[in-house]
This record gives C-alpha cells, structure tokens and sequence, in this order.
C-alpha cells in the first residue's frame, strides 16, 4: 500500500463539498424531493461504508474462518431481506427460498473461485471470503430478483397461454419452459453485454481499488476478467435454483398457481 | 371415457353447476350452450384440473382423479381455447416446438401432413412464415383446431371454437367434429353443431 495517500477528513469534506452542485442543480430546476432522497442516500451510505471499515478490520485482525463464513452469510441474509422487500415479490413465499438459492450459489463459487483460481492457502480467510463474497452479493441479486418476478408474472398475466401449455405439454417442466428460459435471457442478457464493452471505455471499479491499493494493472486486469466470471456464474445459479426453490410453494400438484405472488404495492 | 359426478362449482361466487351428473363414452359428443359470461369454461377449467369444485369427483376411464393425476388426463385432452392467443412468435416456430414436445414425440409431423388439414381448413399455407399474433381471428381459431387434430388424443374440450368462421366454414368444422370417432365436448353458440350426432346437449344456467 506504499503509493496509496490516505485521505485526511479535510479531503473528505472536500469531496463531499463536490454535492453541493447536484444540490444547486436540483434547487434551481426545483426538482421536488431530490434533494432530500440525495441528503439521505449519501448520509446513509457513509455510516454503512465507514461501519463496514469497521468490521473489517476487525474481522481481518481475528481472521477466524468459522466467524468470516458465518459473516458471510449474516450479509448473504441481510442482503435478500432487502433485496425482496425492495421488490413486489410477496415475502413470506419468496424469502427462503432465495435466501437458500443464493446461499448455495454464492458458497460454491466463492470456495471455487478461492481454491481454484486463486489457491489462497486458506480459503475460507476474511480477505478472500468476505470481500469477494460482497462482489459476487452486490452483483448479482438484482438479476434474481428481476428473473424471478418475470417468471411469475408472465404466467399469471397471462393465463390462456399458460392453460394452453398446461393442457397441450401434459408436464409441469414443458409447461413451464417458455417462462424459464425468458426469466434467464431478462435477467442475465444485460450481463453479457456489459461483459463485451468492459475495458473498452471506463475501468471497472474493482480494478481501480486494486490499481490505486499497489497491485500492477496486470494482476488487476486478472483478477476483474476472474471476478466478472465468478459474478455472472454465480447470478446463473441463483436464478436457477431459486426458481426451483420456490416451485414447491407457489403452485399446486395440478401446475397451477395458488398463492398469492405479487404485492400490489407499486 | 370421462364420467362427472355430483359436480358442484362456483363461477364468480355464482352457482353454476349443482349436483351435476354427466356420463360421456368413447365416441360421445357433448354440445354445452348457455348464456355468454355465464361460466361454461369453467367446466373445462375444472376437467383439466385448472380449477377446483366446491364438490364432485371426475372419473377418467374409470379411475378417479385427484389432484396431480391431471397431468396423465391433460395428455389425452386437445384443448383449444376461447380466447386463441396462446402464442408470440412465429407460427413455425409454434408449430416446431409443440411437436418436438416430449408427450407429443409419436406424432409424426411434416409439413406435408399439416397442409393437408390447412387444405381442409381453407388455410393458407404462408402462414406458417407469419407471426401468431398477426394472424385474424379465424385463421388463429382454425390453425388451434388443425394442431388439436394432429395431436390426435382421445377427447377434444373446443370452446368456441367456431365463432370468428363464417357459416360454410362453421359447418364443415361442425360436421368434421361431429362425426369424428373422437370425445368431443363443445361450447358453442352456433346453430351448426345443433345436429343429431349430439349426445347430451347441456344449458347452463337453466
């Protein structure tokens, strides 16, 4: 870390001063409501970062591989109780079900991802397992969310067509189809493409963080190609699973749909 | 074929069949008729296990049918539905996938066999190149009915199926069903299925 300047709290308070134009902006266009959402939203993200600077240096200096995996999974749950209560999805179904998809998918490419492509010696250490385990989290529950919600609201939107498969296909899993393939395409094509123009303008934020912490651009560029890896088959598996997952609560043994999916909230 | 029992069952929180009994054998054909909005669908709806009945039992060649045993019965059902937007995409594309359906594999499909009905039915063959949705009221309703025929199941469940069809077709389609070696039930308003061939005519609502 020898070339990384810390930034004093004078060069905090500068960086913030930088809102005040998005403020201006927002007081002499009189956009309503902006400009508290924004007061809140960044309030709220430097007591998160900075509790989370916290903890990690805590969690870096103890180390404890039983403590980091239980971490991992106290941010796995934290993160689909929000992720589901931010979308219309009906909790009670959809809570477990996600949070054992997601749990799955993310530990097995996490322990992959640090015994195979990384070989640390100790895969289950704080700096691997947790801060690689919040990329692959960040990353990829939107996709879920999107893939799931698609899922169920084509079929029950559209009834007729989802009878006529029903009647003409005689099984659960070719009646279904159409949906799932479409969950998969919607929720994962913005993936892909992103993945095609990564490198060509903007540097991706993870290598940044590398590059500024001392790492040659190099190693950096190695580890963004394995992260985006991990990220995207990590996001395929949750969607399958949690889909799967959620299956044996939603509809009855005749294939159709008994429980009440959607909140009617937006 | 398909026996109905003491059925009892609500549509829009409306008693529409109660204590219904109805026997239908191998070769019957049943013309259901009653008032537009009245619920005769959901009979259907309930003979494919899309909905429940307050009370009743269904008998499938003899077998009762509990929940999860609809999916072998659906297998031996072709169904065309009132409403016949059931697919987006091109009707190639519909027609490829719903034959190379697992249940649907012993069908042989060619594009020559498929004509051949589309001949019958007055269907121009372009329009396997169009897209579903593009297609009228009638040509969606006759290319419903040319794939139910081709799946070749043991009981046909047409609602409406003649209703976007002008007369001379309404009758052919009619006369194609009705003396047909199949299960056919049927819903309909026109006076082209009122025939001889009819073995229990059902009004509901009355």
């Amino acid at each position: 870390m020898k070339d990384l300047y810390d930034l004093s709290l004078t060069s905090m308070a500068l960086a913030f001063a930088l809102l005040i134009i998005p403020l201006l902006i927002y007081y002499y266009l009189n956009i309503k409501g902006m400009t508290k959402k924004l007061i809140i939203s960044a309030t709220r993200m430097t007591v998160q970062l900075v509790l989370m600077g916290i903890y990690l240096k805590y969690l870096f200096q103890y180390n404890n591989s039983i403590i980091n995996i239980l971490w991992l999974l106290v941010m796995i749950i934290a993160a689909t109780f929000s992720a589901v209560n931010n979308s219309n999805l009906n909790k009670k179904i959809f809570i477990l079900p996600v949070l054992a998809a997601y749990s799955i998918s993310i530990y097995i490419t996490i322990l992959y991802f640090n015994f195979f492509v990384i070989s640390v010696q100790n895969i289950f250490s704080a700096k691997y397992l947790i801060v690689i385990g919040g990329m692959l989290l960040g990353n990829s529950l939107r996709g879920v969310i999107i893939s799931i919600s698609s899922f169920y609201k084509e079929i029950i939107n559209d009834k007729n067509r989802y009878y006529y498969r029903l009647a003409l296909t005689g099984n659960f899993f070719d009646s279904t189809l159409p949906y799932f393939r479409k969950a998969i395409v919607l929720a994962l094509s913005p993936n892909i493409a992103t993945m095609a123009t990564m490198g060509l303008v903007s540097i991706p934020g993870m290598m940044t963080g590398q590059i500024l912490g001392g790492a040659s651009p190099m190693v950096a560029v190695k580890y963004q190609i394995a992260i985006v890896i991990a990220i995207f088959v990590s996001t395929n598996i949750s969607i399958v699973l949690a889909i799967f997952f959620t299956w044996r609560y939603t509809f009855n043994k005749n294939g159709i749909i008994v429980k009440k999916i959607i909140n009617k909230k937006n | 074929m398909l026996s109905i029992e003491n059925l009892s069952i609500s549509f829009q929180n409306k008693r529409i069949f109660d204590n219904f009994t109805l026997k239908i054998g191998d070769k019957g054909k049943i013309l259901i008729k009653g008032q537009s909005g009245i619920g005769k669908t959901t009979l259907f709806n309930y003979i494919m296990g899309f909905l429940k009945s307050d009370k009743g039992n269904l008998y499938f060649k003899n077998k009762k049918i509990i929940e999860g045993d609809f999916w072998d019965l659906r297998k031996n059902i072709s169904y065309v539905p009132q409403n016949p937007d059931v697919f987006v995409g091109k009707v190639n594309i519909f027609l490829k996938e719903l034959f190379s359906l697992k249940v649907n594999k012993k069908i042989q499909y060619s594009k020559k066999e498929i004509y051949k009905y589309f001949d019958f039915f007055e269907l121009d063959n372009k329009i396997t190149e169009e897209n579903f949705a593009e297609l009228s009221g009638g040509e969606k309703q006759r290319l419903l009915l040319v794939i139910a025929i081709m799946l070749n199941r043991k009981i046909f469940l047409l609602d409406e199926p003649t209703s976007a069809l002008d007369t001379e077709l309404k009758k052919k389609i009619a006369d194609y069903f009705l003396n047909s070696d199949k299960t056919v039930l049927v819903i309909s308003h026109d006076p082209q299925w009122e025939s001889d061939k009819i073995s229990s005519l059902i009004e509901v609502g009355k």
